[in-house]
């Protein structure tokens, strides 16, 4: 048993992943991983550095290509299928580092995030984006690599947010932030995006301050899922450090 | 006045040069390879301009559409053949480059076998000269300064005001991230070859023009100064290129004030010391080049 | 005399040292004898290649046309020596170890030439240098034949040609930095001050580039009677083409060296700056290359007879590259019926009384002729492709010198014409030359 007592794996969402391995070259980073996230909440990934929590978030995207398993977005599967389709079904993606485009101004960026779109719904997007996020109102013209990283985040998530995604998954939105601003970022920002009705798939090295945003929660370490359960309740636990670090007592 | 003279002597390479290295570095940005296949592929560019204007009886503006033409038809044939199919191989770039030196010596030597050793040259009405500003240029010269202003003016804007352009820059800025924002990088990255090709091809006819003789080795012998004026400006960049070319045809002529045996070697001291105070080039890209993270 | 980019030669000089290594000559079997063309057949100089090969062709159509040699036939086989040094001299030590039956050489060129001469006559090849490198003007190998000019003596001729024959006594020079180029200038310089002469321009170019229009203004500025010059083909094209748009459509009167005679040089500028100007403003001056006469006669039919696949060959007509080549290999072939041998050893010192002529020798301008002479007991003196030449003590051309113009007659581009001025070999002497 890997979950807590009282609560089975979950196996329905928006997003389902199961059983996936997926790695670099022929070496599986992860393996056997089940994941589910529903439209409305915020799933958290916790574990150690190593664990397997980019590659997880990679292969969903096309970024890395599964060595097994499958993953499906509201039920029509999207394993395999190149970063730039997986985005087009309708899937954001914010990655840790490099998560906007240096050269190009914040407006552009933007554009970017909504390339699918006709002309004058990138516009529309834009104002969308913009609403949510008006600092970023006085910079659009600015090089988007010469901002502060605050708003950098904004610009990288505004960009996904141009296509009124139903999946949007952050590679560690917080890293690099003063613990002000992360909390900020992850109590105004990320949990925000719950009320668009979109599915927020989160990876975070701050794990308290993430869980209290989140809904449901995996522990990842060394490759493997060691617990899934309701946020609320890896919180109470009293071995929580431990937890953190995918030491856990029911771990398979 | 003997300044003055070598100022529009000097506009006139940088022009042409400016093609070359605009064409060169906009392929570099995107694709991070270093391919010196470049200067062959800008003979190509010659021959199928002296196919049309030789051979066809067209005017040389024809051919140097053709050249462009043929230019973009070689260069996305190379990407989708060798470069694309050695890079999923996983091939490392400064393997690559190796393999672009050996794709320039078999298109070197297909051309020698088809067109043989001799020289070739165009079918061009001798222009008159004009003098403007204590500078002396002929109708031809004029005509080659304004396209390549052109060809750069539409390039600018292309990269600043259209979706496929901004595309271009954000795959050229990160690839990974351009990918997970939907745009289909391996399309932009043929586009971007083939528009390579085609400002290489149209360097080329320009250049053989500006020489009055070319062979099947012209292109390979013009690829350092173009791949310097590229360096100057910061390899990846553009309006580096652009103004690296015109510091590069500048003093060239001007070194020829000087000392004219050492004109090349003036060109490339300037790109040593330059590359000694700014590594980067004159505008240093922004954006690091290495991948996106691993985990 | 012909100007080509070189290449470092450290790799080169190592490259010879090795080579010292390597074994001595080879036996004579029975079956044809191989002349090797070892010259650039890819590279910038890739058009020498093709020159060698057909000029090969054309002795090998003469001297079989005569039945060849104690019962052997001739035949050619090319060698790539690539223009760059580094790599010239593995491909003669191939071609020294794997050739059966090697005979003689054509080449090497002066981008070869200091890292293959010293292989060449260890291994007692005689072999035809199409060089002009002034450090072989006073060598001492028997197997080393230079019957066309040194660059030294190119340098003295022009100079004398443009004072005492054009009657230029102020004059631009503009010669390319190439080594090939260089070694013709102080001789010219230094004849040309002798006469009385002063130059109001000197530009020594980088070759290659894209545009030399600052070179030329300034030589325009400076008013001169003349332009003397040495340039690659390409360089050349590129510097006429550009004089004319600065000139008002005209040239300068312009002397040049016999690197203008070759038909790639030749057909590369005739392009760049169309026939008129091309046959009205310049002169090359060269050793006395006739376009007429008997021996020139046989040469034309060898060049329209001869069997083997040569492409354009009627541009060889007038190049006399390729008439001196020609002339040097069967001279080789006469100098072993002189000498009833086919070893090198034997015949090498031949080859210079072929070409000299000893006293009571009868001129000769066919193989066959020669070849009937020398069963009658008789000595002979060669008078072919390009006339008689002179070899001085070192092997070294001592032959006068013309100016040559063209005159758009006969075949290709334009053929040459005497424009009537003959630098004499008594005048080079007195010039400081030779």
């Amino acid at each position: 048993m890997r979950t807590s007592p009282g609560e089975s794996p979950r196996r329905d969402g928006h997003l389902v992943v199961e059983d996936l391995s997926a790695g670099y070259k022929k070496t599986a980073i992860i393996r056997g991983v089940d994941v589910a996230v529903s439209k409305g909440e915020v799933v958290t990934v916790i574990g150690p550095n190593g664990a397997g929590k980019s590659t997880l978030l990679k292969s969903v995207m096309g970024l890395l290509e599964p060595m097994a398993g499958s993953i499906s977005l509201g039920g029509e599967p999207i394993g395999g299928l190149p970063a730039n389709k997986v985005a087009a079904k309708g899937v954001g993606y914010v990655p840790q580092v490099r998560d906007v485009f240096e050269t190009l101004s914040v407006k552009e960026n933007l554009e970017m995030g909504g390339y699918h779109l006709r002309r004058p719904e990138v516009q529309e997007r834009i104002e969308e984006v913009l609403l949510a996020y008006p600092q970023l109102k006085g910079m659009l013209t600015r090089s988007a690599g010469k901002i502060s990283g605050g708003e950098r985040k904004m610009v990288a998530i505004g960009r996904v947010l141009m296509t009124r995604p139903s999946l949007v998954i952050l590679d560690e939105p917080t890293a690099g932030l003063s613990p002000k601003l992360a909390q900020q970022m992850l109590e105004q920002y990320v949990a925000r995006l719950t009320a668009r009705e979109v599915a927020v798939l989160l990876v975070e090295q701050r794990a308290r301050e993430a869980l209290e945003i989140s809904q449901y929660a995996y522990v990842l370490a060394s490759g493997e899922v060691k617990l899934e359960s309701a946020a609320a309740s890896i919180l109470d636990r009293d071995d929580l450090g431990q937890v953190f670090l995918g030491r856990t007592e029911g771990a398979a | 006045m003997e300044l003055n003279l070598a100022l529009g002597f000097g506009l006139v390479t940088a022009s042409i040069l400016a093609l070359g290295a605009v064409g060169f570095t906009l392929q570099f940005g995107i694709t991070n390879i270093f391919n010196l296949s470049f200067g062959q592929v800008m003979t190509v560019g010659m021959f199928a301009a002296y196919l049309i204007n030789v051979q066809g009886g067209q005017s040389l503006w024809v051919g140097v559409l053709g050249g462009a033409l043929a230019g973009a038809v070689v260069s996305g044939f190379l990407n989708k053949t060798v470069f694309m199919p050695f890079l999923r191989r996983g091939v490392s770039l400064d393997g690559i480059i190796i393999v672009s030196l050996a794709v320039g010596l078999v298109l070197e030597n297909v051309m020698l076998a088809f067109a043989g050793p001799s020289f070739k040259a165009y079918n061009q009405p001798r222009t008159h000269s004009i003098h403007v500003l204590g500078m002396i240029l002929t109708v031809q010269q004029l005509l080659i300064i304004g396209i390549s202003v052109a060809a750069l003016v539409g390039l600018h804007l292309l990269l600043r005001q259209t979706r496929l352009g901004k595309a271009m820059r954000a795959t050229a800025a990160n690839a990974g991230l351009a990918r997970t924002s939907g745009i289909a990088t391996d399309r932009v990255t043929m586009i971007a070859w083939c528009l390579s090709g085609a400002l290489c091809g149209a360097a080329g006819v320009t250049f053989a023009l500006n020489l009055a003789t070319f062979d099947t080795t012209t292109g390979s012998s013009l690829l350092l100064v173009v791949i310097a004026a590229a360096v100057f400006g910061g390899v990846g960049q553009p309006y580096g290129a652009m103004l690296g070319a015109l510091v590069i045809g500048l003093a060239t002529e001007f070194a020829a004030l000087v000392s004219p045996n050492l004109k090349e070697v003036i060109a490339f001291a300037i790109l040593v010391v330059m590359l000694l105070v700014r590594p980067d080039g004159l505008i240093p890209s922004a954006a690091t080049k290495e991948t996106m993270g691993a985990r | 005399m012909r100007t080509r980019r070189l290449l470092a030669g450290a790799v080169a000089l190592l490259a010879v040292v090795i080579a010292g290594c390597g074994s001595s000559s080879s036996e004579i079997g029975s079956g044809a004898l191989v002349m090797a063309s070892y010259q650039p057949y890819t590279g910038p100089d890739a058009a020498y290649g093709p020159e060698g090969t057909a000029l090969c062709s054309f002795a090998a159509y003469e001297i079989n046309s005569g039945g060849g040699v104690m019962g052997h036939k001739f035949q050619c086989e090319a060698f790539d020596s690539t223009g760059d040094p580094a790599d010239a001299l593995p491909v003669a030590n191939r071609m020294l170890a794997n050739t059966t039956n090697l005979i003689m050489v054509y080449g090497p060129t002066q981008s070869a030439q200091r890292a293959v001469e010293p292989v060449l006559n260890q291994e007692k090849i005689v072999h035809f240098p199409d060089s002009g490198d002034p450090a072989y003007d006073h060598q001492t190998s028997p197997y080393f034949i230079r019957n066309g000019p040194s660059d030294s003596l190119a340098g003295t001729a022009i100079a004398a040609y443009t004072a005492n024959h054009a009657g230029y006594k102020h004059v631009a020079i503009a010669f390319t930095n190439e080594e090939a180029a260089q070694t013709v200038v102080p001789a010219l310089k230094e004849t040309f001050a002798k006469l009385g002469g002063t130059f109001t321009s000197e530009q020594t170019l980088a070759p290659g580039q894209t545009s030399y229009r600052t070179e030329i203004s300034h030589i325009l500025a400076s008013h001169p009677e003349a332009i003397v010059t040495e340039m690659d083909p390409q360089t050349a094209a590129t510097f006429f083409s550009e004089e004319l748009e600065l000139n008002g459509g005209e040239l300068l009167p312009t002397i040049t060296t016999s690197a203008a005679l070759d038909s790639n040089w030749v057909g590369g500028v005739a392009k760049a700056i169309g026939p008129e100007q091309f046959m009205q403003k310049i002169v090359a001056v060269a050793s006395n290359t006739p376009t007429e006469g008997p021996g020139y006669e046989e040469y034309l039919q060898a060049l329209k007879k001869a069997p083997n696949n040569i492409p354009e060959r009627e541009n060889y007509a007038a190049d006399p590259y390729a008439q001196l080549g020609y002339d040097g290999l069967v001279c080789g072939a006469l100098a072993m019926l002189e000498a009833n041998s086919l070893e090198s050893e034997k015949w090498a010192p031949y080859v210079p009384k072929v070409i000299n002529g000893e006293k009571g020798a009868i001129v000769v301008h066919t193989f066959p002729e020669g070849k009937k002479a020398i069963e009658a007991g008789k000595t002979v003196r060669w008078s072919g492709a390009a006339g008689l030449v002179t070899l001085n003590k070192y092997n070294n051309s001592s032959t006068p010198f013309t100016g040559y113009k063209w005159n758009g007659k006969g075949n290709g581009v334009a053929s040459l014409e005497p424009t009537g001025g003959e630098v004499s070999s008594k005048e080079l002497e007195e010039a400081g030359g030779a």
